[in-house]
C-alpha cells in the first residue's frame, strides 16, 4: 500500500505509545497519533488532554482540547486547574505529546510568533496553551513535527517551551522537571537527542528517505548518527485504521456537528 | 477601532490565576516558564523563592474580573445552577470575579446533582437566565453540537472591519434577544 508522508509520521509517532503509558496529548498531529494508537495496539494508553478530560476515547479527532467528544468516553473530567496541578505538575504524565512551528537543535519550541518582531509578527501562532508546563514537567516529551528549513531552524524566533535549553547539563540546572525531549518524530524520520550534548541527532529515516534529504530539510548542520536504522512501512491495519479515523473526523467537522 | 492591549500568559498559568483570585490570594505560584521567553515580553510574569526549599518558581497576579459571564446546562428555579462535561475554569472564573452572571440552557424543578457534581448556588451568582443555545457556536454538552459551518462562515466576516460591523449591527443590535438573533442570523436550532 503507498502512503502519504505524514501517514508514516503519525503511524510512527503511533507506535512508541504503549498500554498503560499516561499521554498529556497536544491537540492537531499528537492527537491523531495517540488515537490510532488507541485504536490499534495500545488500547489501555491513557489519554490525558489539558480540558480535564483523563483517559479520553475519542470516536473522533478533536478540532480542541474542549470539544464534548473527549468527555464523552473518558474515565473522569476534571477542572482545569486540577488537571494542570495534580496531573501533570504532580509528576503523574509520562509522556508530554506537543507539536510545533519551529524547533531548534536542543529540542526548544516556538509556538508562539513567527518573524523577530514579537509585538508585529509576521505569523501569530495559537500561542503557548500547556506546552511550556508540559514541556517542564511531564518525564519526558516527544515532538511531532514535519521536517523542512523553516520549521527546523538554527534559531528559534520565540523559545515558547524549554526541550534541552542550551544542550548538555543546562535543562536540568534550570529546574525544568523530566527528561525533557526523547524523540522528535518528523515526515522524514525521527531524531534522538545526544546523551551527552543533548543535540537532536537522526538516528531513523523512514522507507525512501535518505540521510541527504534529512540534511537538506533542516536549517542547521544536522547531526547523524553512526548508525541509521530504517523505520518500518506502514501495515495495512496501521494505514486503514488512520484513514478511518480521518475520514470520520472529517465527515462529523465538515458539516455542523449535531450532538 | 480602539486596539486590543495583549497580555500574553500559558493555560496553566491563567488557570491558576483564576484559582488564585477565587481563593482571595493575591498571586498564583506555578512550576511555569522554565526557560521560557513569555516572561521576557510580559512583566506580569515574575518569579518567588520557595522560603522553604529555595526552588525558584513563576509568579503571577491572581485575576479578578468585575463581572463573569459563563453558560451553562441547568438551573433550578431558586437559581442554582449545575454544569457538566468538561467544566473547565466555570466555578473559578464566577468565584474569582466581583459579580457574575449564568445563561443555562434549562430551568428545571430538580437538579438532581450530584454530591459531587459542578454545582453553584445561587447566593454566590448575580443573574441566572435562560438562554437557549446560549453557548452558540460553541456547544452545550447534552444539548447540541458545535457549528462548525458557522464558525468558518464568521472568518471572513471578523477580517473585514465593514463586515463586522454591518453583521453586528443587523443581528445583534438589531434583534431583541437571543432567539431573535439566531433567527436573523439564519442559525439553524
Amino acid at each position: 500500500m503507498n502512503y502519504e508522508a505524514n501517514e508514516i509520521m503519525t503511524i510512527e509517532a503511533a507506535r512508541r505509545l504503549k498500554n498503560g503509558t499516561v499521554c498529556f496529548v497536544g491537540i492537531g498531529m499528537p492527537s491523531a497519533a495517540a488515537n490510532l494508537a488507541r485504536l490499534t495496539h495500545a488500547p489501555e494508553v491513557v489519554l490525558i488532554y489539558e480540558s480535564g478530560t483523563i483517559g479520553a476515547k475519542p470516536d473522533i479527532l478533536p478540532l480542541s482540547i474542549g470539544d464534548g467528544e473527549l468527555a464523552e468516553h473518558a474515565d473522569t473530567v476534571v477542572s482545569i486547574p486540577e488537571i494542570f496541578r495534580y496531573w501533570l505538575q504532580g509528576g503523574r504524565v509520562d509522556v508530554g505529546f506537543l507539536g510545533a512551528a519551529q524547533i531548534d537543535k536542543f529540542g526548544n519550541i516556538n509556538t508562539t510568533v513567527i518573524g523577530g518582531d514579537y509585538a508585529k509578527p509576521k505569523v501569530r501562532l495559537p500561542g503557548a496553551g500547556g506546552a511550556p508546563e508540559i514541556a517542564s514537567n511531564a518525564k519526558e516529551v516527544w515532538i511531532i513535527i514535519k521536517q523542512t528549513r523553516r520549521s527546523f531552524v538554527p534559531k528559534l524566533d520565540f523559545m515558547t517551551s524549554v526541550g534541552h535549553l542550551d544542550g548538555g547539563e543546562s535543562r536540568a540546572r534550570s529546574g525544568a522537571r523530566g527528561a525533557g525531549p526523547t524523540a522528535v518524530i518528523t515526515d522524514l524520520g525521527v531524531l534522538a537527542p545526544d546523551p551527552v550534548t543533548r543535540e537532536l541527532t537522526l538516528v531513523a529515516i523512514h522507507p525512501g528517505i535518505t540521510v541527504e534529504q534529512a540534511k537538506a530539510s533542516t536549517g542547521w548542520d544536522l547531526k547523524v548518527a553512526g548508525t541509521v536504522v530504517n523505520t518500518m512501512p506502514p501495515t495495512q491495519d496501521e494505514l486503514e485504521t488512520l484513514r478511518d479515523l480521518q475520514s470520520r473526523t472529517a465527515r462529523a467537522h465538515g458539516t455542523v456537528a449535531s450532538e | 477601532p480602539h486596539p486590543l492591549a495583549i497580555e500574553e500568559h500559558s493555560h496553566a498559568d491563567m488557570a491558576g490565576r483564576y484559582q488564585a483570585g477565587a481563593s482571595g490570594l493575591p498571586f498564583s505560584v506555578l512550576r511555569g516558564y522554565v526557560g521560557s521567553d513569555l516572561p521576557k515580553r510580559n512583566p506580569n510574569i515574575r518569579s518567588i523563592t520557595c522560603p522553604f526549599t529555595g526552588e525558584k518558581l513563576a509568579a503571577t497576579p491572581a485575576i479578578n474580573p468585575d463581572v463573569t459571564v459563563i453558560h451553562a446546562q441547568k438551573a433550578d428555579r431558586k437559581g442554582n445552577v449545575l454544569i457538566t462535561g468538561i467544566i473547565g475554569i466555570q466555578k473559578e472564573a464566577v468565584l474569582s470575579a466581583k459579580a457574575a452572571i449564568v445563561t443555562v440552557e434549562e430551568i428545571v424543578e430538580d437538579l438532581q446533582a450530584p454530591k459531587n457534581a459542578c454545582y453553584l448556588p445561587h447566593w454566590v451568582l448575580a443573574a441566572v437566565c435562560e438562554v437557549p443555545y446560549g453557548a452558540h457556536p460553541s456547544y452545550a454538552h447534552g444539548y447540541y453540537g458545535r457549528d462548525n459551518a458557522f464558525c468558518k462562515a464568521w472568518d471572513p466576516i471578523s477580517r473585514d472591519r465593514d463586515a463586522f460591523l454591518a453583521w453586528m449591527k443587523r443581528h445583534v443590535l438589531g434583534t431583541r434577544d437571543h432567539a431573535q438573533f439566531m433567527e436573523s442570523a439564519g442559525i439553524l436550532r
